[in-house]
């Protein structure tokens, strides 16, 4: 769920903030690191999202409710469907809890889980843990400008450290020019075999900011396989305490 | 006497008694063959798990046993190695890590154990090592920084197995004599990755015949099997707080054992660090082996290993490998199950001839008891001796009871022989060490 406010984060900038200020001079570590702080800058979210998973053979679609404060804490309560609807999901640094009301548990996420696609997604709950960072575990270089869905961007090599706990060879990302938007962003393998795709688009206005409203993820080699991510309301800076993010809380929260 | 008259008569009907030798013969050869191939396995399957997988004994925390924690090292690790280098009986021993972990590729995922090993020294205990699949990579050492061993299995789930067709793979098909016309073909998937063998397969065959690919299919799959060596694995696991860390590790070599439940788990890195990665100062011994001379010394030395340390536990190979020790012990049952085949089958084959020979001999003797038999022309020197030259046959129930009791008693005597050779050649004993 971070990851998913994470980018939704990424993908969204204040209103007014004129980062062409910088002018052509930046360097394409400040152009990653500033669409990464735009994350990192915020206190706290809340978001209402919905998340749709495309298969060749079925669709579903998950809606959930987020709340986070900083990197570090986030708790998400899934809404629809009706089955899953209550269960609860908590992050506190790099730990992971869920709680599921039809069996009254609480359970860890032991690392086994961590690789499992999240609700089912193409997501995983280690892309929502993953500690490793875009802006210090890779090598960054700007490698020209293209437009993407009508907007000019930087386009970014991002090449993994050799020592990162990365399982990506490297990523290209491509980077809104005037508002730092992510638009694009391609992982691939050590190989150099594109893995999967990440999209932005839809950029709407939301609590005074452009953020994209729809992101898709396709694998590669599955490109009949899809996770679409729709952010259906978002709202910054909200009045919320650590002790919100509690094991207590996961039950109650609504 | 009666042994040369009984060996005079087979021959005396030479197509009945080779019938029944052949008949006899195949059977035996079928027998023999049949627990030939049995032993075989069973043996193999035996020296196998030894040599790579549990060796001769095994130590660890008896908490570990159920619950394979972090933090459940040995207890008594300073006691049980001074106890192990003082035994004489031991050949090799080495400490090692075992940590439960999740493996991620970009393109997969997999459930593993990481072991944590001296390299050189687990030379010593394991022939993983020698295991190594020609030209991909090597074991690890322990000067080399951030490598992993993995086996083959391990590699094709975390789709590190990779086929592609390059002019080279196409040069050392041509060497092997593949014809122009197949090389042709095969340039249709060149510099094409498929990361499975099952894709690979697929797409050869829609470019190739079922006859060509009976006659090719192995050596191009061979040929164009490129392991992805350096290419980096990471590793989820969790420290003693149960939080998730991770690390990265590059792949330094593809193994192969002949257990692929074995290879798809296991999969080693260096000791040390694999305990910096738990943000460990020492490296963490969950697991001692121990190899010995001779196995049939394992139940004495564990009893000798058994007082150390209360917290600990040492196992046998039998008790560490139940499956391959009960097909050792079943190996006993199936020598009994061959051997009595062998005997009851003569014991039958005897007593149906017996049988049927008793019921027939008693019908004619029962005619000829009414007719009589006239030995006219012996009559004259018959019945000087006394006996009557017209014979009127007679047989009494106790002489069926006596005949039945004597051809089950022979036949029982003569498999005993074969039985008894039989369980001679019983090699399984050799291995039992209770």
């Amino acid at each position: 769920m971070e990851r998913l406010l994470k980018t939704a984060f990424q993908f969204s900038v204040l209103f007014g903030l004129t980062y062409t200020a910088y002018g052509q001079g930046i360097t394409a570590t400040e152009i990653i690191r500033q669409a990464d702080e735009k994350f990192n800058g915020e206190k706290s979210g809340y978001s209402v999202m919905s998340m749709t998973i495309v298969r060749p053979a079925w669709k579903r679609t998950v809606e959930f409710r987020n709340w986070t404060m900083g990197r570090d804490y986030a708790l998400t309560l899934i809404t629809a469907p009706a089955k899953e609807a209550g269960q609860t999901f908590l992050k506190r640094g790099n730990e992971m809890w869920t709680w599921n009301p039809a069996i009254n548990r609480l359970i860890k996420l032991p690392p086994s889980m961590m690789s499992q696609g999240w609700m089912g997604s193409d997501y995983t709950n280690d892309d929502i843990l993953r500690e490793s960072s875009v802006v210090t575990d890779y090598v960054h270089e700007i490698a020209g400008e293209e437009m993407v869905g009508g907007r000019l961007c930087y386009k970014i090599m991002m090449t993994a450290k050799e020592e990162a706990a990365i399982v990506w060879g490297h990523q290209i990302r491509w980077v809104d020019k005037n508002d730092f938007l992510v638009l694009k962003a391609e992982l691939y393998d050590e190989d150099g075999s594109l893995v999967r795709t990440e999209t932005g688009s839809e950029i709407k206005n939301m609590d005074n900011r452009n953020i994209p409203t729809r992101i898709d993820l396709v694998p590669a080699e599955e490109p009949d396989n899809r996770t679409v991510i729709e952010i259906r309301e978002i709202q910054f800076n909200i009045p919320v305490e650590e002790s919100f993010f509690s094991q207590q809380n996961m039950r109650r929260v609504r | 006497m009666i042994k040369s008259i009984a060996w005079k008569n087979i021959w005396r009907n030479r197509n009945r008694s080779l019938v029944v030798i052949t008949a006899v013969t195949l059977g035996i050869i079928s027998g023999v063959l049949l627990v030939g191939i049995m032993k075989g396995w069973v043996e193999q399957r035996l020296r196998d798990v030894i040599s790579n997988e549990v060796s001769h004994l095994q130590i660890h925390n008896s908490e570990f046993i159920n619950n394979e924690e972090i933090d459940l090292t040995l207890t008594g690790l300073p006691e049980t190695e001074k106890a192990i280098e003082a035994l004489p009986e031991v050949s090799g021993w080495v400490k090692r890590s075992k940590v439960v972990a999740m493996a991620n590729t970009p393109w997969a995922t997999t459930g593993v154990i990481v072991y944590g090993i001296d390299p050189e020294r687990e030379k010593g205990v394991t022939e993983i090592w020698k295991k190594i699949v020609p030209g991909a990579g090597e074991y690890p050492d322990i000067n080399r920084q951030g490598e992993i061993l993995i086996s083959d299995k391990c590699a094709e789930i975390l789709k590190l197995k990779h086929y592609i067709i390059t002019e080279e793979v196409i040069d050392q098909l041509r060497g092997e004599k593949v014809p122009e016309n197949i090389l042709l073909r095969l340039t249709d998937l060149k510099e094409t990755r498929f990361r499975s063998p099952k894709d690979f397969s697929e797409a050869l065959k829609l470019v190739f015949t079922k006859r060509e690919l009976d006659g090719y299919g192995n050596l191009i799959t061979g040929k164009a099997l490129d392991y992805r060596i350096r290419n980096r694995i990471l590793i989820t696991l969790s420290d003693d707080t149960g939080t998730p860390v991770q690390g990265a590790f590059r792949v330094c070599g593809i193994y192969k054992t002949t257990n692929t439940g074995f290879d798809q788990a296991a999969l080693f890195v260096n000791a040390r660090e694999l305990a910096q990665l738990m943000g460990k100062d020492e490296i963490m011994t969950h697991e001692i082996a121990i190899l010995l001379n001779d196995v049939k010394e394992a139940g004495k030395v564990k009893e000798k290993l058994e007082g150390i340390s209360s917290g600990d536990s040492v196992r046998t190979w039998k008790e560490l490998a139940p499956d391959a020790a009960m097909m050792n012990d079943y190996m006993i049952m199936y020598y009994f199950i061959f051997i009595g085949i062998i005997m009851l089958e003569t014991i039958f084959l005897t007593l149906t001839g017996a049988v049927t020979g008793m019921i027939a001999g008693w019908a004619i003797v029962k005619v000829l008891g009414k007719t009589g038999i006239h030995f006219s022309g012996w009559g004259e020197g018959f019945e000087a001796m006394g006996f009557a030259a017209r014979v009127y046959p007679v047989v009494t129930p106790d002489f069926f009871i006596f005949t039945t009791l004597m051809v089950v008693f022979t036949a029982i005597v003569s498999s005993l022989w074969p039985a008894r050779k039989a369980l001679k050649l019983n090699p399984v004993e050799a291995l039992r060490t209770e």
